[in-house]
């Protein structure tokens, strides 16, 4: 966890929020918007790539929402979709407004052990939101990584998420990126169907291939089976599970998966201990 | 409390007679009382101020779905098995206020109110409900985040267990490893001997920590005899005796991984109504709601953590609908969690056998069969 | 010898990759490589399907006519998969249009030279079956994933 020493960490109970101020907001899809926060005064520890906070408006209440972006100087970065509720207030945010803030929480991805790796990433939906930092990581150093492949899916082309920014990924940078949406709109120039169609054609090196997946349950599903039936290590594949999450601290109860709490052992976990998991119905 | 400190750990006997000593010594050392007496038609938990606010003479019968107070022909202070109502009540309470928000010139102010509570003594807790406080602790205080509101109510705590000699029919501490007697982490653990006999009723007290010495110090001196401690035994192993529901803790944690598809689910669903009595009356069920509770005209936001059951359809509640929608996967999630991934999750068992949820439950579900079915049909 | 250089080519293909090296020499027989230029149709509605098509570069967009609103593209092919499965029953006519999204190489597989070999060898024409089968399968069930409407559902990462 790294932190400038200069300003002091928070120090308090577990479940009190940080008031952050609302810095920036970029309206992203019909639906879904990122906003940039910065610590009224106190600072939370810096998040990694796939860990989340818990973020909380005022007479709304708080959800779990991944961080987008890393950013330094104790901005935070996050990219929410309005599905109501909590939700529904945090997209309608403005610049100046105060959230709180509490977290970061959470297992991330393992960026570090994919140093040296192919990757493989691929995001569904809101799911680009939580490997965009992965996705930054990989530019910043770009050299420490073997060949990247970033399969989007989407359901179409208007809720694909940072448009402007894969393009950017795809024509100057060294990354291959594949947009692939359920429906196509007049114009598409991407594909049509579901992402394991961009992965079908795909050479992968087995054995150097770091995978992670994020989006629908179904469809990270759908995707470790496509990559482990074809070599690739369970072990190799993560996945960002999506349970309710309350307290975020393991003591709620609310988001256990078998053996697991997603907000503390998750909500990224490999391939190997989850598959079993979740196959089984209801768990 | 540690007990590494010299201090004296002298054990004494105290007439029944004299009990109320033992509330003099307690206050003397500054400790408020809470423990077992009569409320509501049952034996529950409150604040005592002398030995009269015990339930003595009284017992209880309990059976798959059914509790009953009954009068005892004997002056016991403890003569019934667990009490109905939970300690955890009072270390980690069915609605807690976390925190406050104001909105001041526009922005919210947050403010901690964790309530202090002070100074407690647990009076009376059995074995099974003490290995609860050591179940919750490891949940609420052992991880990288403490629970604010237990690390509170937990922190100026004596427990002064008492060996069970009552068991209730509903009981399986020993193969929980338990009970029946009081087991580490009490402060002071007495056992009531000879009931049956006004002459001879009494106490034997041992002080196991130096803050249990303390309050034992207040007490008249009076060494143990051999026959104390041979009656002391005989109490723990009669109830040892007497108790026949269990579990077989050994391979109930694999056999309930390996029997997440068993077909007994569906059975005990067709018998579960979902109420969740089960998790109310637990003494480690540790779940909860949590959610603000705005008063927008006063401009005050409180956040509220509320009791939850994983019986609720809500509880595994996600966007689109719920993770657990059927009965089935409900109760399989309570009995598996319990037994098995609380193991995973907390290394240690989430049961502790004080048969509460037997007795409380309306349907007479009795989770050491539930769990016997799955592990034999497991097999190994 | 040209046949045995596209049965190599066909050996390359992940279609034909269970196919033994007997059979691909016969299927290479019947086999030519062809190119088609960006938005160049491949397969028409109605028209006769003569074959199939194993893409080897390039992506094709499959789809049906909407009046009105033009080429509704409903799944988009990739290097490695096949096109075209009207070749092997009557009336023996596309379903769909095939329209090359991209600079596309694949190999054309004749219906004509195919079609008497397999009615004659059966234990051939299962095997071949067998993997359109399979294609047919991976089809279906992406229809069915998108039917799904995950993402609609997926009302947000982390709730």
């Amino acid at each position: 966890m790294s932190a400038d020493r200069a300003e002091p960490l928070v120090r308090r109970g577990s479940m009190t929020p940080v008031p952050h101020r609302v810095v920036d907001v970029v309206h992203e899809t019909r639906e879904t918007v990122t906003l940039t926060l910065e610590p009224v005064a106190d600072r939370v520890p810096a998040p990694a790539a796939g860990q989340f906070t818990m973020l909380w408006a005022w007479g709304a209440g708080e959800v779990p929402i991944s961080v987008s972006a890393l950013e330094r100087g104790g901005r935070l970065v996050h990219t929410i979709r309005d599905v109501a509720g909590v939700t529904k207030t945090l997209c309608a945010s403005r610049p100046g407004d105060v959230l709180g803030v509490r977290g970061p929480y959470g297992r991330g991805w393992d960026v570090d052990g994919a140093r040296g790796h192919d990757l493989v990433l691929v995001a569904g939906g809101i799911g680009l939101a939580p490997l965009r930092p992965v996705v930054h990581a990989v530019l910043a150093d770009r050299a420490a990584f073997g060949r990247v492949v970033l399969v989007v899916g989407a359901r179409t082309e208007q809720e694909l998420l940072f448009r402007g920014e894969l393009d950017g990924w795809w024509h100057h940078r060294d990354i291959v990126v594949r947009t692939i949406v359920d429906r196509a709109s007049p114009g598409w120039t991407g594909s049509v169907g579901v992402v394991t169609g961009e992965l079908v054609g795909l050479d992968l090196d087995v054995e150097r291939t770091r995978v992670m997946v994020c989006g629908p349950e179904v469809m990270m599903r759908v995707v470790a089976q496509h990559v482990t039936d074809r070599g690739v290590p369970a072990s190799q594949v993560e996945v960002s599970l999506e349970r309710n999450m309350q307290c975020a601290v393991k003591t709620c109860g609310h988001c256990q998966v078998g053996p697991f709490f997603a907000c503390t052992d998750g909500p990224v976990l490999t391939w190997d201990v989850v598959d079993a998991l979740l196959t089984v119905r209801e768990l | 409390m540690t007990s590494t400190t010299t201090i004296a750990l002298d054990r004494t006997v105290l007439p029944a007679a004299r009990l109320d000593l033992l509330f003099d010594a307690l206050r003397a050392e500054g400790w408020p009382v809470l423990g077992p007496t009569l409320r509501d038609g049952v034996i529950g938990i409150g604040p005592l101020r002398s030995a009269a606010d015990l339930p003595r003479g009284w017992g209880d019968e309990q059976d798959a779905g059914s509790y009953r107070l009954v009068r005892r022909d004997d002056d016991a202070f403890f003569g019934y098995a667990a009490p109905a109502g939970t300690w955890k009540r009072y270390l980690f309470p069915a609605r807690s206020v976390l925190w406050r928000a104001r909105v001041i010139r526009g922005a919210p102010i947050v403010e901690e109110a964790i309530e202090d509570v002070g100074r407690r003594a647990l009076l009376g807790i059995r074995g099974c409900d003490l290995a609860a406080v050591h179940v919750q602790d490891r949940v609420l205080l052992h991880g990288a985040h403490p629970d604010p509101v237990y690390s509170e109510r937990r922190k100026d705590l004596l427990l002064v267990g008492v060996a069970c000699g009552t068991p209730a029919s509903t009981c399986f501490c020993p193969s929980m490893g338990t009970g029946p007697g009081v087991g580490d982490g009490a402060d002071i653990a007495l056992t009531e001997l000879e009931a049956d006999d006004p002459r001879r009723h009494r106490f034997l007290v041992e002080p196991r920590t130096p803050a249990g010495a303390a309050v034992v110090a207040h007490l008249p001196e009076a060494d143990p005899d051999a026959g104390d401690d041979e009656a002391a035994q005989a109490v723990v192993a009669g109830a040892a005796r007497r108790i026949t529901r269990g579990i077989d803790a050994e391979r109930a944690p694999a056999a309930l991984r390996a029997g997440a598809e068993s077909s007994r689910w569906d059975d005990v669903a067709s018998r579960c109504l979902s109420c969740g009595s089960c998790t109310m009356v637990c003494p480690t069920c540790f779940c909860t709601d949590v959610r603000d509770e705005p008063d927008v005209l006063a401009g005050v936001d409180e956040r509220v953590r509320v009791w939850a059951s994983c019986f609720e359809l809500g509880h595994s509640y996600l966007h689109g609908g719920a993770v657990r929608p059927s009965p089935s996967a409900r109760y399989r999630q309570w009995a598996t969690h319990k037994f098995s991934t609380w193991w995973d999750q907390f290394g240690t068992s989430g049961c502790v056998g004080c048969g509460r949820c037997i007795a409380w439950c309306p349907a007479g579900i009795d989770v050491t069969e539930e769990v016997r079915a799955v592990t034999e049909e497991a097999g190994t | 010898m040209i046949t045995s250089s596209m049965a190599d080519e066909l050996a390359a293909h992940r279609f034909f990759r269970l196919i033994p090296a007997d059979l691909r020499e016969r299927l290479a027989g019947c086999a030519r490589n062809v190119v088609f230029a960006p938005g160049e149709r491949i397969c028409v509605e109605g028209t006769h399907a003569s074959g199939f098509f194993a893409l080897r570069t390039g992506r094709v967009n499959v789809g049906i006519y909407v009046p009105h609103q033009g080429l509704q593209v409903l799944e988009t092919r990739h290097a490695g998969d096949v096109i075209g499965f009207s070749w092997l029953f009557p009336p023996y006519r596309w379903q769909i249009d095939a329209v090359a999204a991209e600079q596309v190489r694949a190999i054309e597989l004749h219906a004509d030279c195919l079609l008497p070999y397999l009615e004659e060898h059966p234990a051939d024409g299962y095997l071949l079956v067998r993997m359109f089968a399979q294609e047919m399968e991976e089809t279906i069930q992406s229809t069915r994933l998108r039917l799904l409407d995950v993402y609609g559902r997926d009302r947000d990462h982390v709730r």
